[in-house]
């Protein structure tokens, strides 16, 4: 039986395969122009002994033999196409993106002139966001060879409300439960957030064929983030005209927190003295 | 001209004689005096390395056995910095030659210094002020120009500074530090200390008993002056604290300013002033009241502190919703008052805390940092930050900043602060 491949590397007889008694497969190379490997070896060979397991490669093609017995994973129904890589779900992405920047530009304009400068700083925004969005998707292209810019528009608007999402609720719950350690778990979480956008946008690609690829630069990302973070605070602490603590008032979380007493409150300054005489020993 | 008119003219003439007469006389007695102490006033200058460039320069004047009484901000380098700076005397009759530090007060900025200056006649120190209105001369070497002499008169003790100091107008300039000011018998009643920044002719003088009981101290110090003065310094800011707490110990003063009641000036030491600020496109508006203790302690260059200031912000919404003014209290609570003077030799890094506190009738946001000076042991700053939480349309931002304190004052200072504040509902 002649098996026909629609690969132009593949010559029009390339390989022969035979049982052999052990229920295995002989596979001998019939001269072919570009050779035959069994992988994950890289080196041509005229001849092989091959099980269920091994993969054939004959110009860009691969393939697997296996008897009629071989138990083999069931047939999986082809993706179409993800929803989001669609138009509506970026707009509607877009749009709720958009919404958040005219609400926190309205919440943080206090003087009266300043509603022309906000229009503008909204569009800066957007405007900045969809340029980045044009030149990722000139890099990468879907399998169907089609134009990804919805796909990688989605990505990154559900990414930046996903950051605000975290960060707003982390930056509320450390305020009311006055943890100081949850506001390091946001930058925290925040940097797997963003490797996690960087890995989606790659995984977006088609160049990035390995996930491996997309693993590493994603874990560039979250270093690069943390890392960033970490040296502005270690940059501030050297500071020593510098007083890092919370600014934020978290209206109107902060309608349901009691509140201690001033001598309660001043108590807990021991630990000031602690940090600043242990600084001093060691400066 | 008939002659009743020719008498007349004569007899006015004889009157005058005497008057005009006189105006020679005054200023050949200033001339006097100025030649009878003028080689007792040295320059005092501090050199750096072993260069003849001047880092500062400043006056003294001549008290025997070979000591010169200056500022002790003239020399501050040498005390702190002795292997950087070395000092050395300029005297009008050309003597000139090495100084070495005796004794320091940095809080009443004096110091005592010893050279080999030869037989210079030494000025006495009048123990008794003058009266005001009194005359009295200021000598120095004021801007780099030679021995001068300002005159000036006595206005007593300044009503306002927390140190005794003289009110003294006169054009004391930049250089008559640490020289004398004298009476017409050439007594010295004070030291030239400082000017006011702001003010024309407006100058203090160190009370000349001061200076008398420093020197009696310092003559009869059995132990050796140290190189460094760190350790010194540390002990007088430290006495100073104390002084400083005791002065401020008690139930803190408050003022109304409704439906607020807040601390107000702690003594007559302390100076108030208060401003609005209003624009036409901001809509809310902020009165601010600010106090500050006028205590500070000069150090170094870098360094100025032994103070207590305080400042209260009431913020007014005129058109803002609650968010928005939520947003516009954020603001200015990252706005806070800081000290002028920060340095990494001074200064560790502050570490601060911020919860939120239940004051009597209302919440507020509370962050309070801290930081500890590396020369001297046991002494911190500290700020702290308040902000009322919760009224839509009001609210209250005080900061309270204390420079070269104890901890233990510090926090004592906090918890009156806060326990100070009341919101009346």
């Amino acid at each position: 039986m002649d098996v026909i491949l629609d690969d132009p590397f593949v010559a029009a007889a390339h390989v022969e395969i035979r049982d052999t008694p052990e229920g295995r497969f002989a596979i001998d190379d019939l001269q072919s122009l570009n050779g035959m490997r069994v992988l994950p070896s890289s080196e041509t060979r005229t001849s092989a002994e091959i099980g269920p397991e091994d993969i054939v490669r004959i110009g860009h093609t691969q393939f697997r033999i296996r008897p009629r017995f071989y138990a083999v994973a069931g047939e999986r129904r082809i993706r179409q196409g993800a929803a989001y890589r669609g138009a509506v779900m970026f707009t509607i992405a877009a749009a709720i993106v958009v919404a958040t920047l005219v609400w926190d530009a309205f919440l943080t304009t206090s003087h009266r002139d300043e509603k022309a400068l906000t229009a503008v700083s909204v569009f800066t925004v957007v405007a900045a966001g969809a340029k980045r969005k044009a030149i990722w998707s000139l890099v990468g292209r879907t399998a169907g060879r089609r134009a990804n810019f919805a796909a990688h528009g989605f990505v990154a608007c559900v990414g930046v409300l996903a950051l605000q999402l975290w960060t707003t609720s982390t930056g509320y719950l450390a305020f009311g439960l006055n943890a100081g350690w949850l506001e390091t778990l946001s930058v925290v979480g925040a940097a797997l957030l963003f490797g996690y956008i960087v890995y989606r946008h790659l995984r977006l690609a088609s160049r990035a064929k390995r996930r491996a690829h997309a693993t590493v630069a994603a874990c560039v990302a979250i270093v690069a983030f943390g890392g960033g973070s970490l040296l502005m605070n270690l940059m501030g602490a050297m500071d020593p005209a510098a007083q890092s603590h919370s600014y934020s008032l978290k209206a109107p979380f902060f309608l349901l927190v009691r509140g201690m007493s001033p001598a309660d409150y001043i108590a807990r300054s021991s630990d000031l003295k602690r940090a600043v005489d242990d600084l001093a020993s060691r400066e | 001209m008939s002659f009743p008119a020719r008498l007349f003219c004569l007899g006015v003439a004889l009157l005058c004689a005497p008057a005009l007469a006189q105006e020679p006389g005054v200023s050949s007695q200033t001339h006097t005096l100025f030649e009878r102490i003028r080689d007792s006033v040295a320059q005092v200058r501090v050199l750096l390395g072993t260069s003849d460039t001047h880092a500062a320069t400043g006056s003294g004047f001549v008290v025997g056995d070979g000591l010169i009484i200056t500022n002790y901000h003239v020399i501050a380098g040498k005390a702190l910095e002795p292997d950087v700076y070395r000092l050395e005397f300029v005297l009008p009759g050309g003597g000139r030659g090495p100084l070495q530090i005796v004794a320091i007060d940095v809080v009443n900025d004096l110091a005592v210094v010893k050279g080999d200056i030869g037989p210079v006649k030494a000025l006495g120190l009048r123990s008794q002020p003058l009266s005001k209105g009194d005359r009295g001369f200021s000598l120095g070497y004021p801007l780099g120009q030679g021995l001068t002499v300002v005159e000036g008169i006595y206005n007593g003790l300044s009503e306002e500074l927390y140190y005794e100091r003289i009110h003294f107008p006169g054009a004391i300039n930049s250089g008559m530090s640490g020289g004398p000011a004298v009476d017409s018998s050439g007594r010295v009643f004070g030291v030239n200390v400082a000017t006011h920044r702001r003010g024309q002719l407006v100058s203090f003088l160190l009370p000349a008993s001061f200076a008398e009981q420093f020197l009696g101290r310092a003559r009869s110090a059995k132990a050796p002056p140290p190189r460094n003065y760190s350790s010194a310094i540390g002990t007088q800011l430290r006495a100073h604290d104390r002084a400083l707490r005791e002065s401020l110990d008690g139930p803190l003063p408050t003022q109304r300013l409704e439906p607020l009641v807040v601390p107000a000036r702690m003594g007559t030491s302390m100076q108030c002033a208060a401003g609005t600020e209003r624009e036409r496109e901001r809509p809310y508006v902020i009165n601010s009241y600010y106090c500050y203790m006028r205590s500070a302690v000069y150090v170094d260059p870098k360094l100025q502190t032994g103070t207590v200031v305080f400042r209260h912000r009431i913020l007014l919404s005129l058109e803002l919703g609650p968010l928005r003014f939520a947003h516009v209290q954020e603001m200015q609570f990252c706005n806070s008052v800081s000290s002028d003077y920060t340095s990494h030799r001074h200064h560790t890094g502050f570490v601060c805390q911020d919860h939120i506190v239940a004051l009597e009738g209302v919440r507020a946001k509370v962050a309070q940092c801290l930081r500890r000076y590396k020369l001297f042991e046991g002494l911190y700053d500290m700020t702290l930050k308040v902000a009322t939480l919760g009224e839509s349309s009001l609210a209250l931002h005080s900061e309270l900043q204390m420079d070269g304190v104890s901890y233990e004052h510090a926090m004592d200072l906090s918890r009156r602060f806060l326990e100070a504040i009341r919101w009346n509902r």
